[in-house]
């Protein structure tokens, strides 16, 4: 899809208006929303916020416990990891991976899925039948074997993670997309574009894309909870961001030798992974809900 | 006043539903009754609360709404306190229901043949062959053609008309003594309109039913009405017999109803035809004075200032406005 | 209103099938459109009659370019409609739908789907389009404070009347009004049709005006045609049809429109029990299996086709050409 210009509907109230004043009702949306700003400020503000360097090493504070444990102290609130980085400052700069290899990966995952969900949507038929197929291939291909083999091949950083990802989690865009994009394909204001001379991309952009926006932010929200996931697994596994860079799912793995007798290496991030996640999850659900019943007005 | 041949009595009806923006109130204390082999039509546009006003009768309003009366019997028995399983043992036998869109009420996983028999012996002790029977003959009266194989056939294989046939054999498979119909034949065409009309009226006649045709076809209502009650933003503002009502419109909105409807040999070809201008008001809140006063081309300021009289004439014929009785001479201009 | 005489806008020889599904052996067909040929001439209102399934709404489709006809051409002042580039077949001939929810985009404001014709077709600057924009609601009889307010907001005749703007923007010849106050009440129906009247004289439009409500058709159309299971059965000056109506499907049709008179009661039609069904046409006329005065030769032999400015496609019709014959 080319960038032709999405002229903003003169009057006709954005989705954040026509939400507003329903969601403070929402209590799930409220609260899931609320979170998920405290992390973003948390990964934006995180040179601000950390107290210490997150790649300094200081040997001296190894191991140092978090300070509600015995024989912790405020210098690290979280502890210091095997090599005496600070924990809370890894936890910070954590959240700006998490985040940005979850934006990233949404993203490009929209872009692919959006386009052949609203292609096979739109023009049905034979485009449909392709791309149907497409999506039925893509559900059967494992992400994790998947990505084990392409580090295997080109070697692991943030930025093949995130194309790993991008270019495979696509699937739920898709079939989204088809599914509202054939809802409103027989409408007779497709029909009335379609008698004005419009062309193809001019009736996608102008009366579908209006449309199916909404849906599109639901599934993007739950997306990118998956991709955060996701990435915490690849770095767990030792095939996702390399080390040293500060990812949650980097510092359970390398928490995981000392589980048993210091379990708060892996507990901490794994609990912020999960706020984050579950935030992410229950401001995608209030979404869903907020926007449903208003979808369609008519 | 209601008499021995009194099947429904109605005093004050009155449907709420709150809304974000407040209470609507969309049937506004409405009053009729119904005596047993008489049809009433409620006449109205969109939002007139006609539909609801049958939905309330038949207990099947949404869960939200609320439902009030001075008095809702039928035959001579409140069901306005009636509990929720009572009213299931008359709902569907005493008192029947069509629907506009067959395909919504009938069920698609079976067949037409077990939805009518599971009808029948919910409400009557019968054996499935009694059941199958009674079927059948309804059929013959419905005009079925094919009966015996309509039984074994799902809805999604009947045409609309056939289907709108099924639901209301369905209806009657109980012998109802009351008959709601909403707007039954709305979505079919002309010419199937017609026969289902007949039908509705045949059966009518012969099994002495009591029927509430809602519709918001003026022609099929001054066809099929003994009596007529024209509703307009929750509440009647014109009742009266099919003659009285057809021949002497009283209140304006009756009036504009009937002569805004292009009628052949009565408007000059092309033709500018009257109409109504406006909108109706918004039923959330309080209204006060005559709700037909924004639209009407004879309103005075006292329209708006207090709740307009009911007008009774002495032949039966009512309606709620200020002014007086149009004279025959007007009215028969009217209808033509 | 003056008419010329070289119709505007002609269909010959129509024909749409459909492919209902096909076995090794054997291939069934749906002729949802068989044969049909029209003319119309500037500032003519052609009412197109006939019942659900009978083709009419396909018909539509083919004279507007949605659809492409099996067999058979649509002329646009005499050039053939699959010639004619998209965009000026967008700024000759317009569409008013029958359902005015589904026809507007709930997303935009009522300025934006006026102007969206203009857009598309690159019309003037942005400031341009929106003085049309507003001169429409003018036209249209709509206040301009409605010209930001989403289709939500607005009344079913209010929409039928931006659905109207809309189709105006282009300044087309050619109306195809599909059902256009069938979803309307009856006090906003006259409204409508009052509209689209003045504004046949102000600006010389010519309708295509697809209804089931032959009371409306009588009063809007200067000539109407019958549609009847795909074919044309009996066309005819408005006065004509209604009153001397030749086919027994007109006169049927005729039967059924109830105006108001209480006491009239419901006419019988004749018709039978027997449904039409598009994917299985009787042998003979398509007719007479519901036709009340059918005689043997109906059943086998299939009336002639009718041309010319006035026809009924019926045996029993003096004048037909199978009657002559």
């Amino acid at each position: 899809m080319t960038a032709a210009p999405v002229a903003p509907a003169v009057g006709a109230k954005p989705i954040v208006t026509r939400i507003l004043p329903r969601w403070r009702q929402h209590t799930g949306f409220m609260l899931g929303f609320s979170v998920l700003v405290v992390f973003a400020l948390m990964a934006i503000l995180a040179p601000l916020l950390a107290p210490h360097d997150p790649y300094a090493q200081d040997l001296m504070s190894r191991m140092r416990p978090p300070v509600w444990m015995d024989g912790g102290s405020w210098d690290h609130p979280f502890g210091a990891d095997q090599v005496g980085r600070d924990y809370l400052s890894r936890i910070f700069y954590g959240a700006r991976i998490s985040l940005f290899v979850g934006l990233c990966v949404t993203l490009l995952s929209c872009l692919i899925g959006t386009t052949l969900g609203v292609a096979a949507g739109y023009f049905g038929g034979r485009v449909d039948t392709v791309i149907s197929f497409l999506i039925t291939a893509r559900l059967a291909i494992p992400v994790v074997l998947v990505a084990l083999a392409v580090v295997a091949l080109v070697g692991s950083s943030l930025q093949v993670v995130i194309a790993v990802l991008g270019l495979l989690l696509w699937d739920r865009f898709a079939i989204v997309m088809r599914a509202t994009t054939q809802q409103i394909r027989s409408a007779d204001f497709i029909v009335a574009a379609k008698v004005q001379g419009a062309s193809h991309l001019q009736i996608v952009v102008q009366e579908i894309l209006p449309n199916v926006v909404n849906n599109l932010l639901v599934v993007a929200t739950l997306e990118i909870a998956q991709a955060i996931v996701l990435e915490a697994a690849l770095s767990f596994l030792g095939i996702g961001v390399p080390a040293p860079t500060p990812s949650w799912g980097l510092m359970i793995a390398e928490g995981r030798a000392d589980v048993f007798f210091d379990p708060w290496l892996i507990t901490i991030p794994g609990a912020f992974l999960f706020v984050l996640v579950l935030a992410t999850n229950m401001t995608g659900d209030g979404l869903r809900d907020l926007t449903a019943p208003e979808g369609r007005n008519r | 006043m209601s008499t021995a041949d009194t099947l429904l009595d109605v005093r004050g009806l009155r449907v709420d539903i709150p809304t974000p923006n407040g209470m609507l109130h969309a049937v506004r204390g409405i009053d009729f009754d119904l005596k047993r082999g008489e049809t009433l039509c409620l006449v109205g546009e969109s939002g007139c609360g006609k539909s609801l006003t049958a939905m309330a009768l038949m207990g099947l309003l949404p869960r939200k709404a609320l439902r009030t009366a001075d008095r809702l019997e039928f035959q001579g028995n409140d069901i306005l306190s009636l509990p929720e399983k009572a009213f299931n043992r008359l709902r569907g036998n005493r008192m029947a229901m069509i629907f506009q869109e067959p395909m919504t009420s009938l069920n698609p996983a079976l067949t037409i043949g077990q939805q009518l028999v599971d009808v029948h012996r919910q409400h009557r002790n019968v054996s499935t062959k009694e059941a199958r029977e009674r079927a059948l003959f309804l059929f013959e009266k419905i005009g079925v053609s094919a009966p015996v194989e309509r039984l074994k056939q799902y809805p999604h294989e009947l045409s609309g008309g056939l289907r709108q046939r099924m639901m209301i054999a369905m209806a009657l498979m109980c012998g109802p003594q009351l008959l709601l119909a909403d707007e039954p034949t709305t979505a079919l065409d002309v010419t199937i309109q017609a026969e289902l009309l007949r039908v509705l009226r045949n059966l009518q006649e012969e099994f002495g039913m009591g029927m509430i045709l809602i519709t918001h076809d003026l022609g099929v209502v001054s066809r099929m009405a003994d009596k007529v009650a024209v509703m307009y933003a929750g509440e009647i503002v014109e009742r009266g017999d099919v003659y009285q009502v057809f021949n002497r419109p009283s209140h304006p909105y009756t009036r504009g109803l009937l002569e805004c409807l292009p009628i052949p040999g009565r408007h000059k070809h092309m033709a500018h035809l009257p109409s109504i201008p406006g909108v109706v008001p918004s039923l959330i809140g309080d209204l006060t004075g005559c709700a037909f006063r924004e639209r009407c081309q004879y309103a005075e300021d006292r329209c708006g200032e207090a709740d307009i009289d009911w007008r009774q004439l002495p032949d039966g014929q009512g309606y709620q406005c200020i002014l007086p009785a149009s004279s025959d001479g007007v009215a028969s201009e009217v209808s033509r | 209103m003056t008419q010329s005489d070289a119709p505007i806008f002609e269909v010959n020889a129509v024909s749409q099938e459909y492919q209902l599904g096909s076995s090794l052996f054997r291939r069934r067909y749906l002729r949802a459109v068989d044969d049909v040929s029209l003319q119309l001439r500037r500032g003519e209102v052609l009412g197109l009659v006939g019942e659900s399934g009978c083709g009419k709404t396909t018909l539509a489709k083919i004279m507007m370019g949605l659809i492409q006809p099996t067999a058979g051409e649509v002329r646009l002042n005499g050039k053939r409609l699959a010639d004619v580039p998209r965009l000026e077949v967008a700024s000759r001939i317009q569409y008013v739908f029958q359902d005015p929810y589904s026809a507007l985009n709930p997303r935009h404001s009522v300025g934006r789907i006026i102007e969206q014709p203009l857009r598309i077709h690159g019309v003037g600057a942005a400031a341009d389009r929106a003085q049309k924009a507003r001169k429409l609601l003018d036209v249209v009889g709509l206040p301009q404070r409605l010209i930001d307010s989403p289709p939500s907001q607005l009344s079913g005749g209010q929409r039928q009347r931006v659905v109207i703007a809309r189709a105006l923007a282009l300044r087309p010849d050619i109306l195809v009004c599909d059902e256009p106050t069938s979803a309307l009440d009856v006090s906003v129906q006259s409204q409508i049709l009052n509209l689209l009247l003045d504004l046949r004289s102000e600006f010389g439009l010519s309708y295509i005006f697809v209804s089931h409500n032959l009371a409306v058709v009588e009063h809007m159309a200067t000539s109407v045609a019958v549609m009847y299971l795909g074919r044309i059965v009996e066309h005819a000056a408005t006065a004509d049809i209604f009153g001397n109506p030749q086919h027994p499907y007109t006169r049927a049709l005729l039967h059924s429109v109830l105006a108001p008179d209480p006491g009239a009661g419901i006419p019988d039609l004749g018709l039978g029990r027997t449904v039409p069904n598009p994917a299985q046409l009787p042998t003979g006329c398509r007719f007479h299996p519901r036709c009340p005065v059918a005689v043997p030769v109906c059943s086998t032999k299939e009336p002639a086709r009718g041309r010319g400015e006035r026809w009924a496609e019926c045996h029993l019709v003096e004048g037909s050409a199978s009657a002559a014959a």
